[in-house]
């Protein structure tokens, strides 16, 4: 599937009518969604044919974008009932399967390691601090493969260190960056997972920034983000 | 909730062990058929806990539908398996990500805490006391 392709299909999706500020539900935009898993996907085979977990999905963007992208298996997982209907009723106006948990992303227990890769737009933890570790230590826990999660820019260096101290992520990258409407500078990161071999997180961290170079021309003939490469 | 999310899905109440695997109790399923994935399923089949995957279809209602033991390799992956209408490969493939849970019940093996399944979600939330701290 195509780039313009996969962002006009999830353009397409019903967001939230009414967000729930405490749980910090903003909706993830199809511009930077539709980039976060296309990269994953052409860059890095983290999408198609794999198990794919979406942390904190919401009303789904980014879980169908990875069964738009050939997963194999897709489960999304949210605290909030209401945005687990939506989800599933955007999966279904688009003809995908996907499987939906409800739970708390810090009580999740996810057994063995059958989850490949992680997507996520978890809250930034401006409502409760430390929301934003939770859900990613516990992507990096559950994830044999890699996490996709975006973050706010003035948070990168923290979120890179915590992220390689302390959740045993072999390598983290920032894939793109792009200016939300809101004002403030959200990025995509990249996580390799514990499991990676070293030999394929220098090679990743080598396409990452080529893809940033790629990304970053794209993006910025839209007036839209820089890359950081 | 495909039978391959109830593989690796386990229950996080305070003072359990491993949680896993969960019982299940089914009401009602659904079948969607989607295309074999010979590789997804080579790769997968030494993470699936098969037991559970045994105890979770028979509990849908296909006590039939795998041997209790997991197959060898070379049974399941035989060249063009695949095609053949009731091998062990298909029906591991129905098994895994056909056969989807509607309404149900998952049951903590060590706290005996159940989990319902509406509409084909799990609902996996845990009251305050529950959590672990």
């Amino acid at each position: 599937m195509k780039l313009k392709q996969l962002e006009g299909l999830l353009g397409g999706l019903t967001q939230f009518s009414d967000p729930k500020v405490e749980l910090e539900q903003y909706a993830t935009g199809p511009h930077i969604a539709s980039r976060m898993l296309y990269t994953a996907e052409n860059s890095f085979d983290d999408i198609a044919g794999k198990v794919v977990a979406d942390f904190g999905c919401g009303c789904g963007t980014l879980a169908v974008a990875s069964a738009l992208l050939d997963a194999e298996h897709v489960a999304g997982i949210d605290i909030d009932l209401q945005s687990l209907e939506l989800a599933q009723e955007n999966a279904t106006d688009l003809e995908l399967d996907i499987d939906l948990i409800q739970c708390d992303i810090k009580n999740l227990n996810l057994k063995g390691l059958l989850v490949d890769t992680v997507v996520m737009n978890p809250p930034f933890g401006t409502k409760r601090k430390g929301a934003d570790m939770e859900f990613l230590s516990m992507g990096l826990k559950v994830a044999s493969q890699a996490v996709y999660s975006l973050h706010k820019t003035s948070t990168r260096e923290y979120i890179k260190k915590a992220a390689l101290r302390n959740c045993n992520a072999i390598s983290a990258e920032v894939l793109c960056e792009v200016i939300l409407n809101s004002g403030f500078w959200a990025e995509t990161m990249s996580f390799a997972s514990h499991l990676l071999c070293c030999g394929s997180t220098s090679k990743r961290s080598s396409i990452s920034q080529s893809i940033c170079g790629a990304l970053s021309h794209k993006l910025e003939t839209k007036g839209k983000a820089s890359s950081l490469a | 909730m495909r039978l391959l999310t109830h593989n690796f899905l386990a229950s996080n109440v305070k003072g359990v062990s491993t949680g896993y695997p969960l019982a299940l109790e089914v009401a009602k399923t659904s079948i969607k058929e989607v295309e074999l994935n010979v590789d997804f399923l080579r790769g997968i089949l030494p993470k699936i806990d098969w037991r559970a995957l045994f105890a979770a279809t028979s509990a849908a209602g296909f006590p039939e539908l795998l041997a209790a033991e997991q197959p060898p390799e070379a049974e399941l992956f035989a060249e063009g398996a695949a095609a053949v209408e009731g091998s062990a490969i298909r029906r591991l493939h129905h098994a895994l990500l056909e056969i989807h849970v509607e309404e149900g019940t998952l049951v903590c093996p060590d706290s005996g805490r159940s989990f319902p399944i509406l509409k084909g979600v799990p609902n996996m939330l845990l009251h305050e006391d529950e959590v672990r701290h």
